[in-house]
């Protein structure tokens, strides 16, 4: 039985292997001492740091999963809910206390896209390239990147999970294999497996707060966060087909708990036959891949208006008029506005 | 192994032939259609594409380039001297730049399309190739045709029919779709409004009919440009001259997507008109069943 234990940001981990175990917006010794960043001088090493600043911030977390299920049990059973789950009856025990057959606890993670972006950009421009050293590359993320906006565009424009594009797709797989992995070498007190699961909800915003600059070109406590397991929020740019191939890269076997997957569409999709035939075509294609879930958004009105307000959070919302599709992004505000206003405009 | 400037691969195209395509964008066309809505397929070399709307007047481009001038809140490029060197989209911090355009072999494009395989498997779609014109860059049009026949992957061309015939003689042996686009029946009209006459087109249309060719004919219908009634009758003629040897007629109604891309570009549109209702759409419809010939919306 699953419960929402606990939730672990992966690009707060990154942050923590790349500042030796240092919290970059307080400063405290949050993570471990895995050495200075600096002196990586593989990717391999960055990747060990990182690994390590993981499994010691996940056994953080089940600790704390751990006792606070235990003052649950104890103090906030639910024998309604107990009595509908297998198990618990035939044990005379409470679901919280490890009376279902299945006795798994969850622990969530948050920001797989924005790691493996941040981790492709080093393993590209610091350890392939060189074009930037690991102490610029640390200075310009301390200082936010107020005093290098060239690195800052360099990293942005870099490659970005949700494109299809194996060089980072390959690496958002590892990390969440990784991580799935040792969670499942932990137990809950109720004796056991920990599984995990990926669905930031509205949750997202609160981990980007709590991060520093970023090597994918996040800024200091920027809300914007990878929603679930797909894309960093506008940065899929190669439309739906892409950014799914992309999220079936996971090996979504692993992820007991579920991984939630969100695609916009704007409504002119759903007005045609042969738009519906293909929106169809594209689930099929995804769950007989091995796709888990998908959950689809319809824009609204208002969120194209918000789409022209933040054109850097919808980079990749597609529109269509007669036969022909664009970026709404690139359109001139007047053609925006005319998209936002066409109702009853069948298209 | 050919190679072609295109100016995108784009995943998803669901308007240009059967299921779920990618539709590959080559660089070039022979006509210049006055309502074109690809403005930056015309012209076959890279082009620099500039949104004003994105740009912050910050003046990081104008400090590397001197073709670049910002004077009453307004950026303005002299076009003429540009090298196409791309340091503008390198130094804006805004993503204000973008190179239209690009060289890739068959390849490559190839490796590009066959990504989404498992997309087409579902839906029977497959790879389209557009423009631009693709009898323009004949050599890499056909061998990606060969690939994908090769693969048996559904294939498809958009033309504007301008093309030498020997282009279309091999791409049909391929087995490809023709998306076939016919502008105006009248050929001094056709010249008026796309800058060639349709003799060439109407013949290639009438060799691919005769020779069993798959045939989808698209007609872009521009108020009060091309859609009077002796328009209309004209074209009519031509389709019922062709009946049972086409799988349709479609209209593409005109829109002005094309707009900010030609201002982008740097180019005054040649015509700006409201994209078309759909009421009109009936009426063009209605119009071609007058005479005796049936023709769809697009999808
Ligand atoms: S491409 Fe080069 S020459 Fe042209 S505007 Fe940009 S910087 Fe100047
Ligand atoms: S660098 Fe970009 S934003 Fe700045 S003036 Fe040039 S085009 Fe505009």
């Amino acid at each position: 039985m699953g419960l929402e234990d606990g939730e672990v940001s992966l690009l707060k981990c990154l942050e923590l292997a790349m500042f030796d175990g240092v919290c970059a917006l307080t400063g405290n010794q949050v993570g471990e001492k895995t050495g200075d960043a600096r002196e990586f001088d593989t990717y391999e090493k960055l990747i060990h740091a990182y690994h390590r600043q993981v499994e010691y911030i996940t056994r953080q977390a089940v600790s704390m999963a751990n006792k606070s299920q235990q003052i649950y049990s104890k103090y906030a059973p639910n024998p309604l809910r107990s009595c509908l789950i297998a198990g618990c009856i035939e044990k005379g025990r409470d679901y919280k206390s490890g009376g279902p057959i299945y006795g798994h606890g969850q622990i969530l993670t948050e920001g797989i896209a924005d790691t493996a972006d941040s981790l492709a950009a080093i393993k590209h421009f610091v350890f392939e390239e060189k074009s930037i050293s690991m102490s610029e590359l640390l200075s310009a993320l301390s200082s936010d990147f107020e005093n290098s906006p060239e690195i800052y565009s360099k990293l942005s424009k870099y490659k970005k999970f949700g494109n299809d594009d194996s060089y980072v797709d390959k690496i958002a797989g590892e990390i969440l294999e990784h991580f799935f992995r040792y969670l499942n070498t932990l137990t809950t007190f109720r004796g056991g497996k920990y599984s995990g699961g990926c669905s930031t909800f509205e949750r997202a915003p609160g981990y980007g707060r709590a991060v520093g600059a970023m090597p994918n070109g996040h800024r200091r406590g920027n809300p914007l966060l990878a929603d679930s397991i797909g894309a960093t929020p506008g940065r899929d740019i190669k439309g739906p087909t892409a950014a799914l191939k992309s999220v079936m890269n996971y090996n979504q076997r692993l992820a007991t708990s579920g991984l939630v997957f969100n695609i916009k569409f704007e409504k002119s999709l759903f007005s045609s036959e042969k738009g519906k035939s293909s929106f169809i075509n594209l689930a099929k294609t995804y769950f007989n891949g091995g796709g888990q879930q998908m959950s689809v958004n319809v824009l609204s009105r208002d969120e194209l208006a918000a789409a022209k307000k933040n054109p850097e959070k919808y980079k990749n919302l597609i529109v269509r008029v007669g036969g022909y599709s664009d970026y709404f992004v690139n359109l001139s505000p007047d053609l925006q506005d005319s998209i936002i206003m066409r109702t009853g405009f069948e298209l | 192994m050919s190679t072609a400037v295109i100016f995108n691969i784009q995943r998803f195209c669901i308007h240009d032939g059967d299921g779920i395509r990618t539709t590959v964008f080559l660089k070039g066309c022979p006509l210049r259609c006055i309502w074109c809505h690809n403005p930056e397929s015309q012209k076959m070399s890279r082009e620099l594409m500039f949104y004003s709307s994105r740009c912050t007047k910050c003046g990081r481009c104008e400090e590397i380039c001197s073709n670049r001038r910002i004077s009453d809140q307004k950026l303005d490029i002299a076009r003429e001297n540009c090298t196409l060197c791309g340091k503008c989209i390198e130094a804006c911090l805004n993503g204000a730049n973008e190179m239209c355009g690009r060289e890739i072999s068959a390849q490559e494009a190839y490796a590009e399309v066959k990504k989404d395989s498992i997309f087409y498997e579902t839906s029977g779609g497959g790879m389209t190739v557009s423009g631009g014109e693709p009898a323009m860059q004949s050599d890499f049009t056909l061998e990606l045709l060969e690939l994908a026949a090769k693969d048996g992957m559904s294939r498809a061309i958009e033309t504007c029919g301008y093309g030498e015939r020997s282009f279309y003689e091999r791409a049909n042996e391929l087995g490809t779709t023709f998306l076939f686009d016919l502008k105006a029946a009248d050929s001094e009209k056709h010249k008026r409004l796309t800058g060639v006459g349709n003799e060439k087109i109407i013949s290639n249309l009438e060799y691919l009919a005769e020779n069993n060719a798959d045939i989808v004919i698209r007609l872009p219908m521009i108020p009060d440009i091309n859609d009077s009634d002796y328009d209309i009758e004209k074209m009519s003629e031509i389709i019922k001259r062709l009946s049972g040897k086409i799988k349709y007629a479609e209209i593409m109604p005109y829109h002005n997507l094309g707009i900010s891309k030609e201002e982008g570009l740097g180019r005054t549109p040649l015509v700006n008109q409201p994209n078309v209702p759909k009421e009109t759409v009936e009426k063009w419809i209605e119009k071609f069943a007058e005479f005796c010939v049936c023709v769809k919306q697009s999808k």
